[in-house]
Parts: structure tokens; C-alpha cells; sequence
């Protein structure tokens, strides 16, 4: 493989990210689920998610109220070979639990990001192109860490931890 | 349309969009503006605006004064067709209405960022290159709701508020 597919590969994964966390913040979470392969292993929070149906599942009980923003930063790809590729990045989350963006007047308060977390995805070429094979994201700094996120006390529940 | 020539028109807008928020940052107005289309239809912070005229007058009046960074993030690019495109961003804005960073003696006093926007763009080729041809933003979060900013206070004084008596 040329330099000139490499960039290719890493043009087209950090898309695939990007369109991921635009989906996902504006709450379409099927077509989020959509850019994950069938059997994606997906770990956020403490959080162990395998499969598209219990990424969806999960999804909707973390994110289906409250607002969130992921801003995405410092991605760097790494190309494995024609098909595979791993992604790292940074994600500075503002996030609000109580207030949902399309319904509240005027914008939501806030005194700066809620958390920061290094994010590692690994990519698969597919027929319907790159998706998220798996997922690992550790919280490095937290706003409150007493106060817990909805995915965690929605994973504690249902045995996902 | 090839996944290669996609690929071409989604650098091409993004550097449109980082560009565009240079010169604003930087003052530039007119350099800003000759980065839309002529007839531009834009509305950010409730303030309508068309054309370049209009929007340079906005930048003047909104951002002649104090001093702003918009840091833009997570650019997804749609290639509609061959000259139409469509881009969605993250813009988090670091802002201060009181100290120009031209004339300060050290750095602004920073609590963070100010503010952060959905954001929204349709780009049009056009001989000269890629421009915005519309525009919309949306304020999701915002440091203190109840201050307003100068392009809110500057749109009310001249009528470019939609639905405002």
C-alpha cells in the first residue's frame, strides 16, 4: 500500500468517527449503530456492550435524554493493512443530565467540559465501508466523579459492568 | 462521483470553513465574507442576515471589538453532488467582550470555553472556489444564558432578530 491509500484509509476512519458522534449527539441512534460492525466490543464507563443490539440498547438508556456534546480532537490513524485500521483520540465531553437541547429555551448552562476521555477504536472495512469493530475509552479527567453518568448507573443495573 | 473526488470536495469545504474562521478571529472581515456566496443566507445567535454586505456589517459590529476564538471540531462533510456540499461542525468558542488580545500586554483572564454551537453550512462551487451559501447555528450550551453577546444585542438594535416585536 502507497502513502496516498494510507490517506485514504485515514481520511475515511476519522469520517466514520466524526458522523458517529454527530448521530449519536443528536440522538439517531440506529444510524450511530450503523457505523459499528455486527459484532463490535464496545467498553466506555465501565460499560462492556457486544453486538449492535445491546450498543443500541445502551446508547438509548445513556444518551435518549439529557444533552451531549462529544468534541473530538488529536485523532491520529494508524493503518494495519488494506482493511484494518486503529484510531486514538481525545474527547472533550460537555454534558448536561437534566436539560435536552431540542426542547429547553435558549441555550443550557455551563462552567466548562464534564469530562475528558482517550478514545481507542479499531476499523473494518465492510462492504458498506469503514465501521467501528471495537471500542475502549477510559475517563482521564471528570468534572464531579461522584456523580454518576446514566450509561453507568443504567450498565450497574443491567449487569454490564 | 468517485469516493476520490468525494474526498477532494470534503478537504476543499473544510478548509473553507477553518479559513473562514481565521480571518474572523483575525479581524479580516472582508477576507471572511469573499468566502460566501454573494447572496448568502446566514442566521447564528437568532440574528438574520442576507447577503455579504449584511454580514460584513454583522462582523464589524459583533467582532470589531473584544476578542473570540472559535475552535471548530468534528467536521462531517455530505457531498451532495459535484458543486454542492454540506458540512456539520462543532464550533467552541473562547470569547472575551472587554480586552482586544492586539493590545493586551499578556493573555486574557480565561475561565473556559464561553460557549459551544451546532453548526451548519451549505457550500456552493462557484468559479472563484467552494463558498457558503447558507448558514446555521445553534447554541447548545452557553456559559451565562443571560449575557448577551454583541452580534445578539447589535441584531435587536437593527431588526435582524426574526419574530422579535
Amino acid at each position: 500500500m502507497n502513502r496516498e491509500e494510507e490517506r485514504a484509509i485515514e481520511w475515511d476512519c476519522q469520517k466514520t468517527m466524526r458522523q458517529y458522534y454527530d448521530y449519536v449527539d443528536h440522538r439517531d441512534f440506529d444510524s450511530a449503530a450503523n457505523l459499528f460492525t455486527e459484532d463490535i466490543d464496545w467498553m466506555s464507563h465501565g460499560v462492556a456492550l457486544h453486538g449492535r443490539k445491546e450498543l443500541r440498547d445502551g446508547l438509548q438508556a445513556a444518551l435518549g435524554e439529557g444533552t451531549i456534546r462529544h468534541v473530538l480532537s488529536n485523532t491520529v490513524v494508524n493503518v494495519i493493512d488494506e482493511d484494518n485500521a486503529e484510531l486514538d483520540e481525545y474527547h472533550t465531553l460537555y454534558y448536561s443530565a437534566d436539560q435536552e437541547y431540542e426542547t429547553v429555551d435558549g441555550p443550557i448552562a455551563f462552567e466548562g467540559p464534564h469530562r475528558i476521555i482517550d478514545c481507542f477504536a479499531a476499523l473494518r472495512r465492510t462492504p458498506e465501508g469503514w465501521r467501528i469493530a471495537k471500542r475502549r475509552a477510559p475517563i482521564i479527567f471528570r468534572h464531579d466523579p461522584n456523580e454518576p453518568v446514566r450509561l453507568e448507573t443504567w450498565g450497574k443495573k443491567e449487569g454490564k459492568t | 462521483m468517485d469516493r476520490e473526488q468525494e474526498r477532494g470536495i470534503e478537504w476543499e469545504c473544510q478548509k473553507i470553513m477553518r479559513r473562514y474562521y481565521y480571518h474572523v478571529d483575525r479581524r479580516e472581515f472582508e477576507k471572511a465574507a469573499d468566502l460566501f456566496t454573494v447572496d448568502v443566507d446566514w442566521l447564528s445567535h437568532g440574528v438574520k442576515l442576507d447577503g455579504r454586505d449584511e454580514l460584513v456589517k454583522a462582523l464589524y459590529a459583533s467582532l470589531g471589538d473584544g476578542t473570540i476564538r472559535h475552535v471548530l471540531t468534528n467536521s462531517v462533510t455530505t457531498v451532495v453532488d459535484e458543486d454542492h456540499a454540506i458540512c456539520r461542525s462543532y464550533n467552541t468558542l473562547y470569547y472575551s467582550a472587554d480586552a482586544e488580545y492586539e493590545e493586551a500586554d499578556d493573555p486574557l483572564a480565561l475561565e473556559g470555553p464561553h460557549r459551544l454551537l451546532d453548526s451548519y453550512a451549505e457550500l456552493t462551487r462557484m468559479p472563484e472556489g467552494w463558498r457558503i451559501s447558507k448558514r446555521r447555528s445553534l447554541i447548545v450550551f452557553r456559559r451565562d444564558p443571560d449575557e448577551p453577546v454583541r452580534l445578539e444585542s447589535w441584531g435587536k438594535s437593527k431588526g435582524k432578530v426574526p419574530g422579535q416585536a
